[in-house]
């Protein structure tokens, strides 16, 4: 009976063979999925006995944790500085939740992610917890404290502006307005926190959101750069052709698409598209859209990165801009090209469109994070900027820049910015709602060899103008920028 | 049948290994006292005043057991008592670890007049059964001075193995039934699971049964196919008892040990036939009862709650077609759905499990207890939290261990009662570390089985010293040099027997 009795040893060694290999699969590989599942309450539980790293912009402290001892005096209390200010960045750990950076890179700053584990491997071996690194961001604190201020001073309701490094894709300011401050929900105590949390969500609109880029908005004129982009990579168009720019009577309805948001002297007989989008002339652009069509509009919207969420940071996605892909009639399509219907656009998108033209053409990926350091200094991440296309060509990426340029030479910002060396494309937009206009600035500085692209939105009363709300902000964020 | 070359391969020591014996079982309980150390370092912030107690309780147990194997069956296989030793004592360390009423904290709060209820792991009781289970660990390899007499009353023990197994499925539910099961004897304040007993009686009777049997299983009765099967009058009984084994396991919803039975039962066959034919039947009724399974609600759950544990996280309710994790029973009916399971305690595991990550928290320093019956069916990811993958592997290697000593036994063995004996309990050993492992570890739908040694509960511990007792009595035997003549004194021979 011994060779059966063999085969069956070696069954019984296979049993548990199998379950090593489960062990090490759940144990070596699985075990980081398992402790940050979403499902997994432990990691909010736990998360007061991590001394976290800090969150910096430049050498200011955004986040930092406190020891305050606890009930088993190991409690760590974490701090925002301006949390308010600086909510779309940071995020905030609570008892119930993590955002935001907190979230993005919750391993590295509570001292939990391998990378640390090999730098402190004594640490680890004698069980004591691995001290967080330092998350150092790629905010510019004067530009934030630009764009926050901005917005916040000038909207009526809900507002948001971004600025992008043009070269690499570094956010230098990421500002939303209603915001909270953060300090208020990373409190220990779970009823308090839900208070909290309760109030927040019930306001209208509610705080908590990012509307830099967890919402998006009509983009209204703006969206002219990309009819623009459109119209000279088909290479039917330069900025210098003449385009008719007459009343321009909507083919199904017959109603009239205004030139409201234009100036309406200038909006007629067949001007150059430089002078069209100077004026911002919404009878060009309805046509332009009419004549180039849905599809090649889609897809360089698509180019820019519309249709798709973009991830910021791990998990730090934003809202998904629109442009219709499901066939539009011919009245929808001439307004889809001033961006109205049903196309929207996150202040990130908008953002990335004006990077990818003041950097002749190469869209970047956006990013926040500028390196993260553990505390004996060695580097354990460094933003590496990633190219995520060429959505338009380096000469025509150089017409829009003039084109931007001359919005504010002699167009529609010409009021409020003429003289500055700033470039850029107003957008209004009625929501619709009480009045309420969404004032877009979408543009970049300085003209020659940018250095800052950007995009404001803020929500003014009717009559409102993204030149004379939006505009300034820009400005103010661009020259706040080091 | 057994060729003299294939059992001169068999290498057997002849000469007793005390002094191994006794090595490793001193290493098995510093581990243990160390382990003890540790907990109450991390838990209570210094040695813990139940260290002394359980290490020297735990100690003298291990002293009586080595001098009873030393006198008694010297030549035993020095490996299996210390691999015993340590996975008993690493388990008493954790069910310490995970009983707050040892803890310093709990102490204080009690003396301060604060009222505290909490029921679940308790050292003491574990302690209290560890001393049983070594004194009928003794007992055993007293009484049992050879093996053979178990063959001789194979159809009582079988018997014996039936009626306790199926006791439970017709008390009533308030004495037998727990989560689901109905597999526990409880009178008073005390509870037996009667199937842990039976699982070695039904080993001793097929054993039994197929050593008398072997030849004329290999009489051709029928021939289906390919498959030449054996005469009914002599496969009949020992499938009689299988079915009604199954039907009583069945009607206890107890699948884990159903599992058990099916793998002894084929591999028993097949160590005793040599004939691989049991192995594909087997596995072809494995696949039916796959099949037929899923038809059962309570197995259904639990496949269900395998395949996809995030959507019946906390109560999975399905509305309109959609399953909706964190939503109970009340909640549930109360929006019009349909409650299925909850896997919140499979995920509760591997989140523990996750939390260990390579090296583990430690002993004292993690939170296993979030995991409810943290010490009992899910305390392999209490060690997986606590000592991490290095742990968890080396509870499993010791597993294996105590597998392939076994075997070893059953190799080495002449006889063939023995032989399958041995062979047949160790290879459900396996399975059954198999199969709650498994289950806890998300590899296999989840069936509770108790972890051998380390789990809290009487009857397991019991019955798995008794095991261990057999298995050194069959290795013992084994190893023993073989009697040596002691006169020549021509044709007749003076022969020392024992």
């Amino acid at each position: 009976m011994n060779k059966p009795l063999r085969k069956v040893a070696v069954a019984g060694m296979v049993l548990l063979v199998v379950l090593l290999i489960n062990v090490n699969y759940i144990q070596g590989s699985q075990a980081d999925k398992l402790r940050t599942d979403p499902l997994n309450s432990r990691q909010f539980a736990q998360q007061w006995e991590h001394n976290r790293g800090p969150i910096m912009a430049g050498k200011v402290t955004l986040a930092y944790s406190e020891k305050i001892g606890g009930k088993d005096g190991k409690e760590y209390q974490r701090h925002y500085n301006q949390g308010t200010m600086y909510s779309p960045i940071t995020g905030y750990v609570s008892v119930f939740s993590r955002t935001g950076l907190e979230a993005a890179q919750n391993g590295l700053l509570d001292g939990t992610d391998k990378r640390l584990a090999l730098h402190n491997w004594f640490d680890v071996l004698v069980g004591k917890k691995a001290a967080g690194a330092t998350v150092q961001t790629t905010i510019d604190p004067d530009a934030q404290e630009a764009a926050y201020s901005g917005v916040k001073n000038k909207t009526m309701r809900r507002g948001g502006a971004v600025a992008i490094d043009v070269k690499t894709g570094a956010i230098l300011a990421m500002a939303s307005f209603p915001s909270y401050d953060t300090n208020n929900v990373a409190v220990h105590d779970g009823t308090k926190a839900n208070k909290v949390f309760e109030s927040l969500t019930k306001e209208k609109p509610t705080p908590l959101l990012n509307y830099a880029m967890r919402e998006t908005f009509a983009p209204g004129s703006s969206f002219k750069i990309i009819d623009s982009a459109a119209a000279i990579e088909s290479g039917q168009y330069t900025k210098d052709s003449p385009a008719d720019a007459n009343r321009l009577l909507l083919p199904e309805s017959g109603q009239e698409l205004h030139n409201s948001d234009g100036d309406e002297a200038k909006c007629n007989g067949s001007p150059p598209l430089i002078n069209s989008f100077a004026a911002s002339c919404n009878s060009t652009f309805g046509r332009l859209a009419g004549m180039l069509g849905q599809s090649k509009l889609a897809e360089m919207a698509a180019k820019f990165g519309f249709n798709k969420p973009t991830e910021v940071e791990n998990g730090m996605s934003s809202a998904t801009s629109v442009y219709p892909t499901k066939r539009l009639g011919g009245d929808a399509l001439a307004r889809s090209g001033i961006g109205q219907e049903v196309v929207t656009a996150s202040p990130l998108q908008m953002a990335m469109v004006a990077q990818a033209v003041a950097n002749d053409g190469k869209l970047m990926k956006p990013y926040l994070v500028k390196r993260v350091v553990a505390q004996d200094q060695s580097e354990l991440v460094t933003a590496d900027p990633k190219q995520l296309g060429q959505p338009i060509s380096a000469d025509t990426a150089r017409q829009i820049q003039e084109m931007m340029g001359a919005v504010v030479d002699h167009g529609t910002a010409s009021r409020y910015l003429a003289g500055r060396d700033i470039a850029g494309k107003t957008g209004t937009a009625e929501t619709g709602v009480n009045g309420i206009n969404e004032d877009w600035f979408v543009g970049f500085a300085p003209r020659n060899n940018p250095k800052v692209a950007f995009a404001v939105v803020t929500e003014g009363p009717r009559g409102s103008s993204g030149a004379e709300y939006s505009a300034p902000i820009a400005l103010r964020i661009v020259q706040a920028v080091h | 049948m057994t060729s003299v070359a294939a059992e001169s391969e068999v290498q057997i020591a002849t000469r007793p290994r005390r002094s191994a014996q006794l090595g490793m079982l001193v290493f098995a309980l510093v581990i243990t006292v160390a382990s003890f150390a540790q907990v109450g370092l991390a838990r209570d912030g210094g040695l813990p005043a139940g260290m002394y107690g359980y290490g020297i309780g735990l100690g003298i147990l291990a002293a009586g057991a080595y001098f009873v194997v030393a006198r008694f069956a010297p030549y035993a296989d020095p490996l299996l008592l210390p691999l015993a030793v340590f996975l008993n004592g690493l388990g008493l360390a954790m069910i310490y670890r995970l009983d707050l009423s040892t803890s310093a904290d709990w102490k204080k709060a009690l003396q301060e007049g604060k009222k505290l209820s909490y029921i679940g792991p308790s050292t003491t009781g574990q302690l209290t059964w560890t001393a049983l289970a070594m004194i009928f660990f003794a007992v055993t390899l007293l009484v049992l001075k050879d093996i053979k007499v178990l063959q001789r009353y194979m159809y009582t023990i079988g018997a014996v193995g039936l009626f306790f197994l199926a006791l439970p499925g017709f008390l009533p539910s308030s004495i037998s039934g727990a989560l689901g099961a109905k597999i526990w004897i409880r009178i008073g304040g005390f509870s037996i699971q009667p199937s842990e007993f039976s699982k070695l009686a039904l080993v001793a009777f097929f054993a039994g049964y197929l050593v008398n049997k072997r030849q004329s299983l290999s009489i051709v009765g029928k021939k289906i196919g390919p498959a030449n099967l054996p005469r009914a009058r002599d496969l009949g009984p020992i499938l009689v008892i299988f079915v009604i084994c199954l039907g009583v396991l069945a009607l206890e919803n107890d699948f884990g040990t159903a599992i058990l039975f099916f793998g002894l039962f084929v591999s028993m066959l097949y160590v005793a036939t040599e004939r691989f034919m049991w192995v594909l039947i087997g596995v072809l009724l494995l696949a039916c009862a796959c099949l037929i399974a899923p038809e059962i609600p309570h197995v259904a759950q639990r496949i269900d709650t395998w395949l996809d544990p995030q959507a019946y996280f906390d109560g999975g309710c399905r509305i309109g077609g959609k399953i909706v994790n964190q939503t109970h029973a009340d909640v549930c009916a109360s929006k019009g759905g349909v409650y299925l399971a909850d896997s919140s305690q499979l995920m509760f595991g591997l989140f523990s499990m996750g939390q260990g990550g390579v090296l583990g928290t430690g002993l004292g320093q993690g939170e296993p207890w979030r995991t409810p019956l943290s010490y009992s069916d899910f305390i392999f990811t209490s060690f997986g939290e606590e000592l991490g993958l290095t742990g968890a592997m080396v509870i499993l290697i010791v597993y294996a261990l105590i597998v392939q000593r076994g075997m070893k036994a059953a190799l080495a063995t002449k006889d063939n009662f023995a032989k399958l004996f041995a062979g047949g309990v160790s290879f459900v050993f396996a399975l059954q570390v198999f199969v709650i492992v498994g289950g806890v570890t998300r590899l296999i739908p989840l069936t509770g089985l108790t972890t051998p040694f380390l789990a809290q509960g009487g009857s397991s511990l019991l019955a798995n010293w008794i095991l261990i007792a057999i298995l050194i009595r069959i290795s013992d035997t084994a190893r023993r040099p073989a009697p040596q003549p002691i006169q020549d004194e021509g044709m007749t021979q003076v022969v020392r027997t024992q």
